[in-house]
């Protein structure tokens, strides 16, 4: 068993760290630019190489196991993904100080793995429990990490820095790696990333015919999610509608400065 | 993936929903902003959960809804914000316009994955200069959990939504962000253009959909 803990699990980490740093190593080389996204042109090279793939592999296959599976199976199969990722959650809400939430958490996993037969059914969120998925990128965000440069991953898709940083301490954290040997684990994260893939086959499908820019469409949606969930304002959803937080005003957003907006609504 | 991941994912394509903003004026002005959400979340639910009428149909009554209470014109102009005023009169209209077609027609599309929802009001966030923020959560279906937020504004007595907030994407920020470099490029002209090309490939999805359903 101390063999299996030393080998398996960092060595996904290594992994991803070695990855993240040649990514890193390579865009300070490239020309950058102001703003989130100084790395925008090797992030679009990857973006692009994700679409292909995914129009080339991930979505016929996903679009087969629509076929195949039924509704509420993929559902399943969603939760029971979500399940298998709740200590790592729990793990987040006690290292954010999020005591409450982390206890919640706990026994979400604990009913939703037996009640819910092995987390195939998320009785807590039936129950009307709320929920909180933290991760270790938002974790780092509560002790002050700025985001960093956005970042486009292979297969993954829309990170940042940090989100990357965090994504490597996750794998690394989950407890899975360190009993379940990898050609298990890695056909497991792949099913999840297909079965999402399939969940939301007809979004995806639709924001890509209606995005003018599909690449901006993403980093906007990606970096404001984030954003909103760092400061609370989508923390603790469940059934019941109970929300904390607020969401944070956004001053440039809807208001210009009046010189900006003379003459706008005069020569109307 | 974490859940919220799929949430974002699946709750940007939220929809009508986003139509669901002020139905009437509310009659005291201290809860106008979220009494007004409040009726039109209702409203907007109840067509989408209607059995026997035609998508279509069911369509226009959202666009309806929508083209009454949202306030277009600040949000075009917070859309394009700066160059705004480098567009002309013409320009502008035109924007508006094709703006508001555009919104109604990628967002009206297969309703039929929003039946079994319904919309709760969670809360009100005062926002600066008068402005007032509504919270709400989706309940059941496909979305169940998403949070929508309205962000609310007073212009000549009514309140109307200038904003949608979904999962913490705003709507108006996220176009911002689409259209910049177009117009930074290829000026109203171009975005213009741009948009128009958009429209009509909507409308020949939905007509082919329809199509599809039919047959």
């Amino acid at each position: 068993m101390s063999a299996a803990r030393k080998s398996v699990a960092p060595r996904q980490a290594l992994l991803w760290l070695a990855l993240v740093s040649t990514l890193a190593v390579g865009a300070t080389g490239c020309a950058s630019k102001p703003g989130p996204d100084p790395w925008e042109g090797m992030n679009r090279g990857i973006f692009a190489f994700n679409e292909t793939a995914d129009h080339w592999v991930i979505e016929p296959v996903a679009k087969g196991w629509r076929f195949v599976l039924p509704d509420f199976a993929m559902t399943g199969l969603d939760n029971f993904f979500k399940n298998l990722g709740t200590p790592v959650e729990i793990m987040n809400n006690f290292l954010q100080g999020e005591v409450e939430e982390g206890y919640v958490q706990t026994w979400r996993f604990i009913l939703n793995s037996t009640v819910g037969v092995a987390g195939f059914v998320d009785v807590a969120w039936l129950a009307g429990w709320p929920d909180y998925p933290e991760d270790f990128g938002l974790t780092l965000g509560t002790w002050g990490v700025p985001n960093g440069p956005y970042l486009v991953l292979p297969i993954f898709g829309a990170s940042t820095v940090r989100d990357t940083g965090g994504l490597v301490v996750d794998i690394a954290a989950s407890p899975y790696g360190y009993f379940i040997p990898l050609y298990v684990t890695i056909p497991a994260r792949a099913t999840d990333l297909l079965n999402t893939r399939a969940l939301f086959h007809e979004e995806i499908t639709q924001s890509r015919e209606e995005a003018f820019d599909f690449y901006l469409f993403v980093r906007s949606a990606y970096l404001q999610n984030r954003t909103a969930r760092l400061s609370g304002g989508l923390s603790g959803r469940s059934r019941l509608g109970v929300i904390s937080g607020e969401p944070k005003s956004d001053e440039d957003l809807y208001y210009l400065d009046d010189e900006e907006w003379d003459g706008i609504d005069g020569e109307e | 993936m974490a859940k919220s991941r799929r949430l974002l994912i699946s709750a940007l394509w939220l929809l009508p929903l986003v139509w669901a903003a002020p139905l009437a004026m509310a009659d005291s002005a201290s809860d106008a902003p979220r009494a007004v959400v409040a009726k039109a979340l209702a409203e907007i639910v109840a067509v989408l959960n209607e059995k026997g009428t035609s998508e279509e149909s069911r369509r226009d009554r959202i666009a309806e809804i929508a083209y009454a209470n949202f306030d277009f014109d600040t949000m075009s102009k917070l859309v394009i914000a700066r160059p705004w005023r480098k567009f002309t009169k013409p320009e502008r209209a035109e924007f508006i316009a094709e703006f508001k077609t555009h919104l109604a027609r990628s967002y009206g599309r297969r309703l039929s994955r929003y039946e079994g929802v319904e919309v709760r009001v969670t809360g009100e966030v005062p926002e600066q200069r008068g402005d007032v923020t509504i919270n709400s959560q989706v309940m059941g279906g496909q979305f169940d959990g998403a949070v929508l937020a309205y962000r609310m504004r007073e212009k000549d007595g009514d309140w109307l939504a200038i904003d949608v907030i979904i999962e913490g994407v705003s709507l108006v920020s996220n176009f911002r962000s689409q259209f910049k470099p177009i117009v930074a490029q290829g000026g109203a002209a171009e975005l213009l253009r741009r948009l128009k090309d958009k429209n009509d490939v909507l409308r020949d999805e939905i007509e082919a959909e329809q199509g599809g359903g039919a047959s």
